[in-house]
């Protein structure tokens, strides 16, 4: 049955970004089911929450929908035709989704009908029974569903591959590590930012391990990651900046022949380099219009917090203390005609001079509330060669250039 | 990685003797007999490693046992490499497997070396052949650090990646998965608006940038708030006729690696102290300058838990003069340096250091006896505790000198810690109230002199003995009926020392007491020492009877007294007591004569001895 409504296209957008929404949850809700089924009896206690919302959230859909199909195709989640937007926060979930249906040969399923517990509680029990080494997991699944009068939630087979698609496969692993490590490292930095910010203790290892496959993943091929590093989502922008200039930095110190321990701190000293930011305001930090005096001085004394945030993580190490040098002096500028100015300081330290280039290029290509569009990776390179050369270290700016190249990934082609 | 699901099994039993069968079953018992001598020594090296591990936690670096248990681990891993060949070990919760046969296994989460691994992600570890020496002690070292990770923001895998080994090889999962086999699941609680602003796609060729939010009405450019800003509008196009020559040259790229060198060697610490430092040399409010001096206050806590406690005294004096410098501005910054001074000497910190002082013996006790005076009273309980903890007297020495100067004006705390249940430590606070010799403490040293402890009791003597008042004086005098006679001798020759009559007239009282002559010969010779130490001339008569008791021919009455009335009279050395003995050294008595020659002899003996007696009593 086709609808004949018309809608507008208001009311189009808004019922997508709802249908986009519960898709999200939906998939959550189901990883954590899948999850917890994996550690308690789906007759235990602790099923029973996950259990509850997963049926409503379903109820609610079917209500609104009618029959909805959630599929895995490529490295995305789809509800019906639409993709579901990745973040930080859903892609663990997402990824895991599209993992456990990969190795049963599901592409997702077709939700028919509003689902009863049991139904639900048969239905994970079979999804975890199922025999992935089988030749024929999927119909194996199918089966025992039809089996068990699970009617409501149908499987979709997988569509067979095309030949020659190994390579591809290749292509999508390690972009996919690359995703991960990348998402971990958003993760991480929020967390980091956010735990400082509230004074809470804070968790590095998070974040070193975040780092540390970052070095890894560019030590054995840059550019996966460097691609990642141009997309840019102004929502999480604080700590997706955060990343970039982190990965970025670990390719011009990869570039510089950096050892392998000296690459780590310096990703983790830069994905620090902003942690005073959490210390300011977001409306000030997104503010659209001018700032006022006591704004600025906020914004200009987020090195200065920074230092005092990390000097709060437990353990004053090499990590610890390269980090809150590069805090402090990513804003100093090579000729001195930065921020903070006070007494007596020396000159930046080589890793502060990296993490100067890469924070300037990163946030000049970023959409910001303040700028009508953001620079093309090109142009930001231009104007920091052309307008800022005197604030960079010359032989880092080089080195810069040479890792990024003279048009940086995002760069678009010419039309 | 998913965690092996691989069920332990207990070590095979090497099948010797059983009866030949097929030449497959020949085969497969021989795998079975190679197999099992490869388990028990790939355990037995497990073995020495966790001996190794245990070894170093209990023994400083430079320790000859632990040593032994190196060179041990040392020659079991070569060996072991050598027969077994990798060495590939499962990491469960509580065990290690190796070829699917538990080869350790211990459920202590504290102890246990597979949980110390398992606990971090760690699901697999590969110890290659090949294995170098320096390999074997960084991964050693790795374990000991991981075991601190408390302190420090490391676990077992962020260590093993810095070491980037050749021939140790391991594998992990995720932070994110260990939570989740905890039993936690993340992201379930992931609120709904945390899905605006939408996901990052692969970018690909051609990328379309999402678009900006919205800017303020009125189509002119704002002005940046952020931290970069443009000077001038973006350039459209890229300016090829720049001309700028991106390739580094050799020279460019030989400063580069100097710098990198530089980087390496850099002064990480006192740099970023020096950025403190200048930070809290600039706040201009309470609330900056506090949370700056914080800052500062992590620094000599960590020069402190290094041992450096020179360093830590520079901080500390750097951290007043700083206070100490814009209290001319601003008054309370000064009271905000004490208020964080006082906080590093906090029992939970400061009453923790004795592991460190314990391994560093080339600290400067007048060092650290500063740096303890510099924190003051506030950190005077945690002092006290390290009493009991530290194991050099020096250290103890500088610690109680540090006491006795804090504690000065407020003997509270100190009192308070005679109720320790250690005997050295109520010893040791004894002296240090001694050493201030408050009036009021009497009574509290009077129950040190109740102290089950003799050397507790014999403490409190000469604590009591440096306090100026009738109430020590009584208690010293009590001290004459304690049941050891070492302490009754120390309360009669410390109440010598005040030398005077009433002192004097105390110890004469004594001795002519009914039971005086009942006691040992050499406190009764100790108490007429004393006597003569503190008497005056008003006794030599009584001692001059004693003396010369008797008739030509004739004792007349007891030697020993006799002698100790000539000791009596030697100590005394008023001209007056010299001139009887001088008469009597002459006696035609022999007993007379000789008590005089022993009595001098004993005194010149004794000025000489002096000084080594009690340098051998403060050693005890």
């Amino acid at each position: 049955m086709s609808d004949t409504r018309t809608v507008s296209p208001t009311r189009q957008d808004e019922s997508a970004s709802r249908l986009i929404l519960q898709g999200r949850n939906l998939s959550i809700q189901l990883c954590v089911l899948v999850k917890t089924a994996r550690i308690h009896d789906v007759g235990n206690v602790a099923f029973q929450g996950p259990l509850t919302s997963f049926i409503e959230t379903v109820a609610q859909m079917w209500t609104a929908e009618g029959d909805f199909k959630l599929q895995a195709v490529g490295d995305f989640l789809y509800l019906n035709q639409h993709r579901l937007r990745v973040d930080a926060s859903s892609y663990p979930s997402y990824q895991f989704l599209i993992d456990e249906f990969r190795i049963r040969d599901l592409s997702g399923f077709s939700f028919t009908g509003k689902l009863t517990p049991p139904e639900v509680k048969k239905f994970v029990r079979l999804f975890l029974d199922v025999d992935v080494k089988s030749a024929t997991p999927y119909d194996d699944f199918a089966l025992a569903l039809g089996k068990l009068s699970v009617q409501h939630l149908v499987p979709i087979r997988t569509v067979v591959p095309q030949h020659g698609t190994v390579s591809v496969e290749e292509v999508r692993d390690s972009r996919k590590a690359a995703k991960r490590s990348f998402y971990r490292a958003i993760e991480s930095a929020r967390t980091v930012m956010l735990s400082a910010r509230d004074h809470r203790p804070v968790d590095l290892r998070k974040a070193k391990r975040a780092v540390q496959s970052i070095v890894d993943l560019i030590l054995e091929e840059e550019f996966s990651l460097l691609g990642l590093t141009a997309i840019k989502n102004h929502d999480e922008y604080t700590f997706q900046h955060c990343v970039n200039v982190s990965i970025l930095s670990i390719a011009v110190g990869q570039r510089l022949g950096l050892s392998k321990k000296m690459l780590g701190e310096l990703g983790v000293a830069a994905l620090l380099h902003d942690l005073g930011k959490a210390s300011i305001p977001p409306w000030v930090l997104n503010k659209p219009g001018k700032l006022t005096n006591e704004e600025w001085k906020l914004m200009l004394d987020h090195p200065v917090q920074g230092v005092k945030m990390i000097a709060r993580m437990r353990g004053l190490n090499d990590l610890a203390l390269r980090s809150m040098i590069v805090a402090y002096e990513h804003h100093i500028n090579y000729d001195k005609s930065g921020y903070p100015q006070l007494e007596g300081h020396l000159d930046q330290s080589l890793f502060s001079r990296i993490v100067a280039i890469v924070d300037c290029f990163d946030a000049m290509t970023a959409h910001r509330a303040y700028r009508k569009s953001a620079f093309p990776p090109y142009a930001a390179l231009h104007q920091i060669i052309a307008q800022n050369r005197d604030k960079f270290d010359p032989l880092l700016l080089k080195a810069f250039i040479n890792t990024v190249g003279m048009y940086p990934a995002g760069t678009r082609s010419p039309s | 990685m998913a965690t092996p699901s691989v069920p332990s099994k207990s070590a095979p039993a090497p099948q010797v003797g059983a009866s030949p069968g097929s030449p497959e079953q020949k085969a497969e018992r021989i795998r079975d007999q190679v197999l099992a001598l490869d388990v028990k020594r790939v355990a037995d090296w497990i073995g020495a490693l966790v001996r190794t591990i245990k070894a170093s936690r209990t023994y400083p670096a430079n320790n000859p046992t632990l040593h032994k248990f190196q060179v041990e681990l040392e020659s079991r891993t070569w060996s072991c490499l050598k027969e077994v060949g990798d060495i590939t070990l499962i990491v469960q919760q509580f065990d290690l497997l190796y070829e699917n046969y538990s080869v350790y296994h211990n459920a202590d989460r504290n102890e246990s070396l597979a949980f110390r691994f398992y606990g971090d992600g760690v699901r697999e570890i590969t110890f290659r052949e090949g294995l170098e020496p320096h390999e074997l002690r960084a991964f050693m070292d790795v374990l000991k650090r991981a075991s601190e990770s408390a302190q420090v923001q490391d676990d077992v895998v962020t260590l093993l990646w810095e070491r980037d080994f050749r021939h140790i090889e391991y594998q992990f999962i995720p932070l994110e998965e260990l939570t989740e086999e905890s039993g936690q699941v993340p992201y379930a609680g992931s609120s709904a608006d945390e899905v605006e602003g939408g996901g990052i796609p692969w970018p690909s060729r051609g990328l379309v940038d999402e678009e900006p939010p919205p800017g303020p009405a009125g189509g002119k450019v704002p002005e940046r708030s952020d931290d970069w800003v443009p000077s001038v509008e973006m350039t459209p196009t890229w300016d090829a006729s720049l001309g700028v020559q991106f390739a580094l040259s050799d020279e460019e790229n030989a400063a580069l690696e100097t710098a990198i060198r530089d980087e390496e060697r850099r002064a990480l610490e006192s740099e970023v102290l020096e950025i403190v430092a200048t930070i809290l040399a600039a706040e201009d409010t309470p609330a900056g300058f506090l949370d700056s001096a914080s800052a500062f206050q992590r620094f000599i806590e960590h020069a402190i838990e290094e041992g450096a406690i020179g360093r830590a005294n520079e901080l500390l004096a750097r951290l007043r003069s700083i206070a100490a410098a814009r209290s001319q501005d601003q008054a309370e910054f000064q009271g905000i340096a004490e208020q964080v001074i006082r906080e590093i000497g906090r029992p939970s910190f400061l009453g923790q250091m004795a592991p460190t002082l314990n391994a560093h013996s080339e600290i400067d006790p007048g060092v650290m006896t500063n740096f303890l005076i510099q924190l003051g009273p506030s950190a005077a309980p945690a002092v006290c505790d390290l009493l009991g903890q530290v194991n050099h007297m020096k250290y103890r020495r500088a610690l109680c000198e540090a006491l006795a100067v804090s504690c000065r004006n407020d003997v509270e705390v100190l009192i308070e810690h005679l109720g320790d249940t250690r005997w050295y430590v109520i010893r040791n606070i004894v002296y240090v109230l001694g050493r201030i010799a408050h009036q009021g403490v009497e009574r509290a040293l009077d129950r040190a002199l109740h102290h089950e402890d003799v050397r507790v009791r014999k403490e409190a003597v000469r604590a009591l003995g440096n306090i100026e008042s009738p109430t020590a004086r009584a208690y010293l005098v009590s001290a004459f009926r304690d049941t050891d006679a070492g302490v009754r001798i120390q309360a009669a020759m410390t109440l010598a020392l005040k030398r005077d009559d009433r002192a004097a007239q105390s110890i004469l009282s004594l001795i002519q007491g009914q039971d005086f002559t009942r006691r040992d010969s050499n406190e009764r010779a100790a108490f007429f020492e004393a006597l003569g130490r503190c008497g005056s001339d008003s006794l030599v008569p009584r001692l001059e009877v004693m003396l010369t008791k008797g008739g030509l021919f004739r004792s007349g009455g007891n030697e020993e007294e006799r002698l100790h009335a000539a000791l009596a009279l030697a100590w005394l050395g008023t001209p007056s007591a010299i001139g009887i003995l001088n008469r009597e050294i002459g006696s035609k008595r022999d007993f007379v004569r000789k008590a005089v020659e022993t009595a001098l002899a004993s005194v010149r003996s004794a000025g000489m001895g002096r000084a080594e007696g009690s340098r051998a009593e403060d050693q005890e």
